[in-house]
């Protein structure tokens, strides 16, 4: 057996083969390794010599690849910046991982309202990679947002690679415009075949007041409240809830108007009414109160707490006068001392402890809570002991909850908790007990694809004051799949469980009612280019005689985002409907809406919205349809906010002396950061913040273009002009070029299995594999002195470099031409089949 | 095998012993359109209701219909509406339970005595530490 120069034959090189019957066949194996991306074709493996006496056949073994197509699409930065009204580059390295030359059509969807991308062909070689440029134009008004246009690469009809670019979108007119209160006056109103509401009116004001301090409010009035359709209007987008108005400036804040607050879990929880809140942090220490009517009159809300922080650790106090004899019926005096503490090691842990007096009592209560927070952990174990329960603006008399989950693994995670809790409202008599657990496992079985399942039980038991009562138990074990990823979304479930009810009447009999009950559903949302469309239906079904309802099915389906047109001040719609039977024990319905939101000249906006729905109003033997309207204009008020700016440029620093040069030129589509805010460097390198915030400035590195380092992540600030260089790296291309040996003979290696190592002075490597071309490019090597050395591991042919080493000095955005780096075959080792020698026959070269 | 079988009969007998089945007289005294009252107490702030209960059929003690009401939340905010269908059973000749199926999946439960024209009791969604929960009642406006 002699093998071919471009594969390995691993079985013996020579035998012999016994004598056999004359025309009898005969299978004789032959092992051989396949070189990785070996190219579709004849790979010969070798030739195989049969010799018997003095005849001699010789017989070519050859090995026919199939032909694999494959592909890969990767956008040039990690995440490109791009401002409103402005062309953007997209750059999208396209690569050949298949092993013939082939063609990838790559096509690419934009949002709403960018200028369509032209599609584009590449035919690349095996292991080619070349960056594609596509052009966009992001539309004016767009918004500072992020958006993600996709592009897909095809070969043949086939989708090979997704690639969705992340691009982050600065609009210079919402940086450029001054900042101050808006006001947005709506008129609302609806109306149908037999019902016309009254109109309403609804104010809303928002914006910056002065330098730092921004104020939100809003109020509602209507004609006539007897014939109002307040779920008609909402609808619509009215607000018809209670007047407020919102400041809030650096360390304080204040609202009045219909307002609340919680101080803690012992000295009142969800305290409401009509006044003022307010509070405050000046260094370590904060405080926050409020006072206010009840809505009917019934009652003062007043309290307020105060904090101090000492290192890791806060204590505060807190009073309040709660008293609400209206709906809730609700009372509470207390005064409470409040501590926390975070010892470290994400723990945090928490006690309270007050004095409660209520109508009907009084007494000490407790609060206790431990909280972790890890990457892999989450804990919280919470008790609270407070005198006169939810009566006494407490959560319960007694409660305690418990929450743990755990991320096993990329796959495996695990999530658990438990409730119990006690309450005896003082006043009204009777008892509330509450008490449940749940476990709910999850795995990964892909990235975008998990089974979930839960076992919960829940339970609760009500006692009145005369002696009747009513218990419920829920014991349900679900499990679900569910697929996120990309445009598509769809999950798939199934539940079986039983309920348990037992009434007890005032005479002291329990009536028990058991059924059980078992669910099926599925659901799907895709998002595409000009709509975003869902659906899902789902099954029910619960034991007869027991008073749940029997069966149910239920189908929605549903349309968002309807953008049919491409300007941004074009209209968008949306429909949905839901069909539910219950299969003859109610009537079905069919529940549908449709609505359009619709730019008008003149800042003004026009919202319809149309709905059918047979509950809402099932007296009548015909279901109209309710058509609400809504018309809105904004106002800027008299004075405008003038905030400071903070300016710089990003510019390409090629001699890296950090100062820009006059032949240094801005760089388009970088993104820089000060906390939560983001500006986009527009074509020469420019860029603007809101506001002077004493928070360093920060080149985000992932939208820096390959090529290019931000030596400097953190700069200055102050409302100065700040200029940051990037340097341009060096990109260095290396050629691997075989040349004859001295015996004449030449390599053979395909290149895409030989590298090439860039090491630089201080011993940092770079490694990188050549091409099917023998071509190897560094595309961004930092400024400094290398060795370029290739590297032969990746083929079983023995091969050296000839010549001397190929050592270059890199300089900033120097790009030269391609160094060659010449290799040959290695000196034959002849092995003599001695002692030490296992595979006998067979020869190495 | 049929030990196996013994067990959730057993479990059955067990959980039947003490006690009775419905027995509302016959048919359960709820048909009609009833004017909805409901106060959320829990969790605070809580909100209130006022709304339409249409009892539109009634076999034996079981009865089912829709419920729609609007929901003014107590701490402010903007008024909306949740409706339903619903599916009860009179457990006595004056008691019924019936659960509302207000959103998708989440159902309402109320337990209420039946005195002629009215109907007073508690309700409670769903259940857990912070379930929602209150009381409620009906004055029957129609047949």
């Amino acid at each position: 057996m002699r093998p071919g120069p471009r594969a390995e034959v691993l079985s013996a090189y020579a035998g012999t083969i016994t004598p056999q019957t004359p025309d009898s066949d005969r299978a004789i194996t032959i092992v051989t390794r396949i070189p990785a991306r070996a190219a579709a074709g004849i790979l010969p493996v070798g030739e195989a010599e049969f010799i018997a006496d003095s005849v001699s056949i010789v017989v070519p073994i050859e090995l026919v690849i199939e032909r694999v197509r494959r592909a890969s699409i990767l956008p040039s930065r990690p995440t490109y910046g791009a401002l409103a009204g402005q062309k953007l580059l997209l750059g999208i390295e396209v690569r050949n991982l298949g092993n013939s030359p082939d063609t990838v059509s790559i096509v690419a969807d934009v949002p709403v309202g960018w200028s369509r991308i032209i599609g584009q062909r590449v035919a690349l070689i095996p292991g080619e990679r070349r960056v594609v440029t596509f052009e966009t134009k992001v539309p004016q008004g767009a918004g500072s947002t992020a958006a993600y246009p996709a592009f897909r690469a095809l070969m043949g009809d086939s989708v090979v690679a997704l690639a969705t670019v992340p691009v982050q979108v600065e609009d210079p007119a919402e940086r450029d415009r001054p900042v101050g209160p808006q006001l947005t006056v709506g008129s609302s109103t609806a109306f149908g075949d037999s019902v016309a509401s009254s109109p309403a009116f609804d104010f809303a004001l928002s914006g910056a007041v002065a330098n730092g301090v921004a104020v939100i409010g809003r109020a509602s009035f209507a004609l006539d409240e007897a014939t109002l359709d307040r779920r008609a209007l909402a609808r619509a987008g009215a607000y018809l809830g209670g007047a407020f108005i919102s400041i809030r400036g650096p360390g304080w804040y204040g609202t009045a108007g219909n307002t609340g607050t919680t101080l803690s879990s012992l000295t009142g929880i969800g305290a409401f009414g009509r006044g003022v809140t307010g509070g405050g942090a000046r260094g370590p220490a904060s405080m926050t109160g409020m006072v206010a009517d009840v809505p009917n009159g019934t009652g003062v809300q007043a309290g307020g707490r105060a904090d101090y922080q000492i290192k890791r650790s806060t204590i505060g106090v807190a009073a309040s006068h709660f008293a609400d004899a209206g709906a809730s019926g609700r009372g509470l005096d207390a005064v409470g001392l409040i501590g926390s503490t975070n010892p470290g090691a994400g723990f945090r842990l928490s006690a309270e402890a007050a004095w409660r007096q209520y109508d009907g009592g009084s007494g000490a209560g407790v609060a206790l809570g431990v909280e972790r927070n890890t990457d892999k952990d989450l804990l919280s174990v919470m008790f609270a002991h407070a005198p006169g329960g939810s009566q006494a603006y407490g959560r319960a008399l007694s409660d305690v909850s418990a929450v743990w989950g755990r991320r096993f693994s990329d796959r495996v995670a695990l999530q658990t908790n438990m409730f119990s809790s006690v309450d005896r409202p003082p006043r009204a008599g009777g008892e509330f007990k509450a008490n449940g657990w749940a476990v709910g496992p999850r795995y990964a079985i892909r990235p975008d694809l998990s089974a979930e399942l839960e076992v919960r039980r829940n339970s609760f038991e009500s006692q009145n004051v005369s002696g009747g009562g009513f218990a419920s138990t829920d014991m349900t074990t679900s499990a679900a799949l569910r697929k996120v990823g990309g445009r598509t979304m769809w999950t798939a479930g199934a539940s079986v469980g039983s309920t348990k009810r037992t009434t007890t009447l005032s005479s002291g009999t329990a009536i028990d009612l058991t059924a059980q009950r078992y669910g099926i559903s599925a659901g799907a949302a895709v998002i595409l280019p000009r709509m975003v469309l869902s659906g899902g239906a789902d099954y029910s079904r619960s034991g007869t005689g027991s008073g749940f309802a029997p069966r149910q099915a239920r189908l929605t389906l549903g349309a968002s985002r309807i953008a049919p047109f491409s300007s941004p001040r074009a209209p968008i719609f949306r429909a949905e409907a839901e069909i539910t039977s219950w299969f003859g024990d109610q009537p079905s319905t069919v529940v549908a809406r449709i609505g359009t939101e619709l730019p008008l000249p003149g800042e003004f906006s026009l919202v319809v919205d149309a709905e059918r729905n047979p509950l809402i109003r099932p007296a009548g033997d015909r279901t109209p349809w309710i058509v609400a309207l809504r018309l809105e204009r904004g106002f800027s008020l008299g004075w405008a906010v003038h905030t400071p700016m903070t300016r710089g440029t990003v510019f390409q620093d090629r001699n890296g002396n950090g100062v820009r040069d006059s032949d240094e030129q801005g760089l388009a589509g970088v993104m820089i950061r000060r906390g939560s805010q983001t500006a986009v460097t527009d074509g020469s390198g420019r860029f603007a913040l809101q506001g002077t915030d004493p928070v360093p400035l920060e080149v985000d590195p992932v939208s820096l273009p390959a090529g290019v380092v931000a030596p400097s992540m953190a700069q200055g600030h102050g409302a100065q002009t700040l200029a940051f260089g990037v340097v341009p790296t060096g990109a260095v291309a290396v050629r691997l070029v075989p040349v004859l040996d001295e015996l004449g003979r030449r390599p053979e290696s395909p290149f895409s299995d030989l590298a090439v190592l860039a090491r630089d002075d201080r011993g940092a490597e770079w490694y990188l594999r050549a091409d099917s071309t023998g071509l190897v490019r560094f595309d961004a090597l930092p400024p400094g002195r290398y060795t370029f050395v290739p590297d032969f591991a990746g083929t079983t042919e023995r091969l050296r470099q000839t010549g001397d080493a190929v050592i270059l000095e890199v300089k900033p955005g120097e790009n030269l031409p391609p160094l060659e780096v010449r290799f040959t075959v290695r000196p034959a080792r002849l092995f003599n089949g001695g002692q030490g020698q296992t595979d006998q026959g067979r020869r190495r070269r | 095998m049929r030990r196996l079988l013994l067990v959730p009969i057993a479990l059955g007998l067990a959980a039947c012993a003490g006690s009775d089945g419905p027995d509302c007289g016959g048919t359960a005294p709820v048909a009609g359109t009833w004017e909805y009252h409901a106060v959320q107490n829990t969790p605070p702030p809580g909100a209130t209701l006022v709304g339409t209960l249409v009892v539109s059929d009634v076999t034996g003690c079981e009865f089912s219909g829709t419920l729609s009401a609007d929901v003014t939340p107590n701490g402010g905010g903007s008024v909306f509406t949740l409706a339903g269908p619903f599916f009860g059973i009179a457990v006595s000749s004056s008691v019924i339970n019936f659960d509302a199926q207000l959103n998708p999946g989440v159902t309402r439960t109320h337990v209420a005595d039946v005195l002629s024209d009215s109907l007073a009791g508690e309700w409670i969604e769903g259940t857990g530490i912070s379930a929602p929960r209150g009381t409620f009642w009906a004055r029957r406006t129609g047949p």
